[in-house]
């Protein structure tokens, strides 16, 4: 092809476009990569695989176990109220029907039906049937409530709180637990 | 095309090239509350400080309804007040911080604690705080109370 003098031949300009195109097509592909690999680190890490529980519900557990304890059990009391006596005052819970002793598991009382019924109607709705509520004193387990049909397992998440006892010196724990 | 604006032309697409990757390279940067790989990662941190701090409310609570149970009506001010003063011993804020206002009625015993200092949660990148007042009722028998 002819070209005047001073002039760059078009074959020469052809490969600069392209050159230059292919560049910002690299650059584009980062940007886009960088975008899919954050994206795929947030899955991983609040989305667990062929989960049943809502990924904010996962993540937000402490929301839940707070409302929980705010739940009124019977006229006077909430949940937190109830574990607040324990173990001091479970006689006085046992004659309400809402706890018994424990043999199953190493938890010294477990909820009775209509409090597991009363638990399993707030959390079931997140839930389901694969949800479990611990009260423990550092490590001794003082009671254990697990939906209905539940089978204990390695929790798919967990979130526990802290509140006072009869004993200023001496907080419990309240462990909720979430099951695959 | 002429082969001095062709140069030109390189220079400026490579400029522009350039201009393009330092813009995102260093957006994360210039992000308010700093560079993160995770999406919302600030904003669960945000949120997990906000149930922290709603969870201690709700201890406070607790503790000032069981200090106020345990109390003995006959002393039940300095009983509660320092039955109370043990539960705040493991929280950044003391009984001397509030002020109780005690009122009777009907058989019902009402306290409202106030708060003169807020609870702070120091992050990273903010500062979270709270008044931690209360409102707790209890049975009372003992007419004629004065605080």
């Amino acid at each position: 092809m002819l070209t005047r003098k001073g002039q760059v031949p078009e074959a020469v300009e052809i490969i600069g476009a392209s050159i230059i195109i292919i560049i910002g097509v690299i650059v584009l592909l980062f940007a886009n990569a960088e975008y899919q690999h954050s994206l795929e680190n947030a899955k991983e890490k609040y989305l667990p695989a062929k989960s049943l529980v809502e990924v904010l519900d996962v993540q937000f557990m402490g929301t839940d176990i707070l409302n929980t304890m705010r739940l009124q059990i019977t006229e006077e009391k909430t949940l937190g109220e109830l574990f607040t006596a324990l173990p001091e005052e479970s006689s006085s819970l046992k004659e309400q029907g809402l706890i018994m002793d424990q043999v199953s598991l190493a938890a010294l009382y477990e909820c009775r039906e209509s409090l597991q019924t009363t638990l399993q109607n707030f959390l079931g709705k997140t839930y389901g049937n694969k949800w479990a509520v611990t009260l423990m004193d550092q490590e001794n387990i003082i009671f254990m409530c697990m939906a209905p049909g539940a089978i204990p397992t390695r929790p798919l998440s967990e979130t526990y709180m802290t509140v006072p006892s009869l004993d200023p010196e001496k907080d419990l724990t309240v462990l909720l637990e979430a099951y695959p | 095309m002429n082969r001095k604006a062709m140069v030109f032309l390189y220079i400026c697409a490579i400029a522009f090239i350039i201009a393009i990757v330092t813009f995102y390279g260093s957006i994360g940067k210039q992000t308010p509350g700093g560079d993160t790989k995770l999406l919302g990662e600030k904003e669960i941190q945000l949120f997990g400080t906000y149930e922290q701090a709603e969870q201690d409310m709700y201890y406070i609570g607790l503790a000032a309804q069981i200090s106020a149970e345990r109390a003995s009506q006959e002393n039940f001010q300095e009983e509660f007040e320092a039955q109370f003063a043990k539960y705040l011993e493991k929280k950044s804020i003391t009984q001397e911080e509030y002020t109780f206002s005690y009122t009777e009625s009907a058989g019902t015993m009402t306290i409202i604690g106030t708060a003169a200092k807020d609870i702070v949660y120091e992050e990273e990148n903010y500062r979270y705080s709270l008044t931690p007042n209360f409102r707790v009722s209890i049975p009372f028998e003992m007419e004629g109370f004065i605080p």
